[in-house]
């Protein structure tokens, strides 16, 4: 098992986020994370790198327990060469053409070779059709643009796993479009991903298991092929309708 | 024309510009020593620690709330007093404005810092930098150019505010024009030389700032854009 979460919680405060959550993901695994805002799926994804501390339950990378108490800084800077993240609002560093943008992790932290680091992320650049643009700086870029080369800068890194916490919810629509088709072509390539996305087509065709979560908990898990034709509980039914009725 | 002490002022031209070169001499020493040590101690500044922070916070209104010259008082014959030493009136005067520059610079590039979005640091953090490697080349990088025209500014603030060095004798440009005052005063009571000889300190001061203050007004213009 490459990850594995066992009894997870998370509360701010007096608020419960994520309530005894539990899943396992297999190498070359992708699965969708979906629930209302709100309902603690980003929360879940952030737990998963350290950007949120746990209160509860168990993280394991590669059965090496990652979550372990009073694990600081330097703990997660190890765990999150292995678990990428690409977050909602892209998060270039403006200051930085994508080529440096792209090339720091592998150069600074990875202690990689710069000529090195510049050949992969060229071709990660190629696949993802923004080759021409490695000299731009982030404001010159579309959003669509900005988030390819926000993915990029996470597959240089090489991680096991990446997290996509929403990576199209800024877009405008004509824009989704070719983000999730890279995210479509490296599922074809056996990344493992688990994604929090509201794009449920997309959910539907690109995951291989669906996490559904309601109020900090995992509701139901299911294929996506299930999940959207009949799905097992009632609570998936009714989200499924208020969006049906949202796009009707 | 005779009684206007401009060949008065033309005779000292030598010590005045001694005078002037000890004023610029302690505001670039202190400048750059400023812009160091308050790179340094902003970037201490937004660290989470609370006893940190306090004793820092106090220290910046310190030196932003007292005057200058207390400073320099207190710094010149308190610590005379107190640690029995010579104190130099040069060393004193680049210590207190370097302590005030510092702490300027500091609160503003430690502002700089925490108003960059939160996601530039998890965007660092989820790559796997290190706590100095996001400092180091994510988030100073950011904040250097915005930082530059508020310290041309301060430099203005220091060139003019040094004079007050004079206080505890460093013989910067306004004591040694005193001097000359004195001495022309001395020798022709009829002399004009108080006027003139401000009116040439007025236009010294303006011939320094001003193309600091037009560099400044530049640099924000190209900052905003």
């Amino acid at each position: 098992m490459l990850l594995r979460v066992k009894n997870l919680k998370k509360s701010f405060g007096s608020d419960t986020v994520l309530d005894d959550i539990s899943f396992d993901v297999k190498k070359g695994e992708v699965i969708a994370i979906l629930g209302r805002s709100g309902c603690g799926k980003s929360t879940l994804l952030r737990c998963l790198n350290g950007l949120e501390r746990i209160d509860g339950g168990e993280i394991f990378l590669e059965e090496a327990l990652i979550t372990k108490s009073g694990a600081g800084y330097r703990h997660w800077t190890e765990i999150r060469k292995k678990i990428g993240m690409v977050f909602q609002s892209y998060d270039l560093f403006p200051h930085m053409n994508v080529l440096n943008n792209i090339i720091l992790g592998p150069v600074r932290v990875e202690k990689r070779s710069r000529k090195e680091a510049v050949a992969e992320a060229l071709k990660h650049l190629e696949r993802v059709g923004l080759l021409e643009k490695q000299s731009s700086f982030p404001r010159e870029l579309s959003g669509g643009q900005k988030q390819r080369a926000a993915i990029c800068r996470a597959l240089c890194m090489n991680p096991q796993i990446i997290l996509f916490d929403e990576v199209t919810a800024a877009l405008d629509p004509e824009m989704v479009r070719e983000v999730l088709d890279v995210i479509k072509g490296l599922r074809d390539q056996g990344l493992t991903m688990l994604i929090v996305t509201h794009e449920m087509a997309f959910a539907e065709k690109v995951a291989d298991k669906i996490i559904f979560i309601e109020n900090g908990k995992i509701i139901e898990t299911n294929t996506p092929e299930k999940f959207f034709s009949s799905p097992g509980t009632e609570e998936a039914k009714r989200f499924l309708n208020l969006l049906g009725n949202q796009a009707g | 024309m005779q009684n206007s002490g401009i060949e008065n002022i033309i005779k000292a031209f030598p010590q005045l510009l001694g005078g002037i070169s000890v004023t610029i001499k302690i505001s670039i020493i202190a400048l750059v020593l400023s812009v160091i040590l308050g790179f340094t101690l902003g970037v201490i500044m937004t660290f989470k620690n609370r006893l940190l922070q306090g004793v820092l916070r106090i220290l910046l209104e310190a030196f932003r709330l007292i005057h200058p010259i207390i400073w320099l008082f207190i710094f010149f014959f308190g610590a005379a007093y107190v640690l029995n030493i010579n104190t130099n009136d040069v060393v004193v005067s680049i210590l207190v404005f370097t302590l005030w520059g510092t702490f300027e610079t500091a609160d503003l590039v430690r502002s700089f810092i925490t108003s960059l979005p939160k996601s530039q640091y998890e965007s660092s953090m989820a790559l796997g930098l290190s706590r100095p490697q996001m400092y180091i080349f994510v988030l100073l990088p950011q904040v250097v150019a915005r930082t530059i025209p508020s310290i041309v500014n301060l430099a203005t603030r220091l060139i003019k505010t040094t004079t007050l060095v004079y206080l505890i004798g460093v013989s910067e440009v306004l004591k040694i024009s005193q001097n000359i005052i004195q001495l022309t005063y001395y020798r022709n009571p009829n002399s004009y030389i108080p006027f003139t000889m401000y009116l040439f300190l007025l236009i010294i001061y303006f011939i320094i700032c001003y193309p600091l203050s037009l560099l400044a007004r530049y640099l924000e213009k190209k900052a905003m854009a």
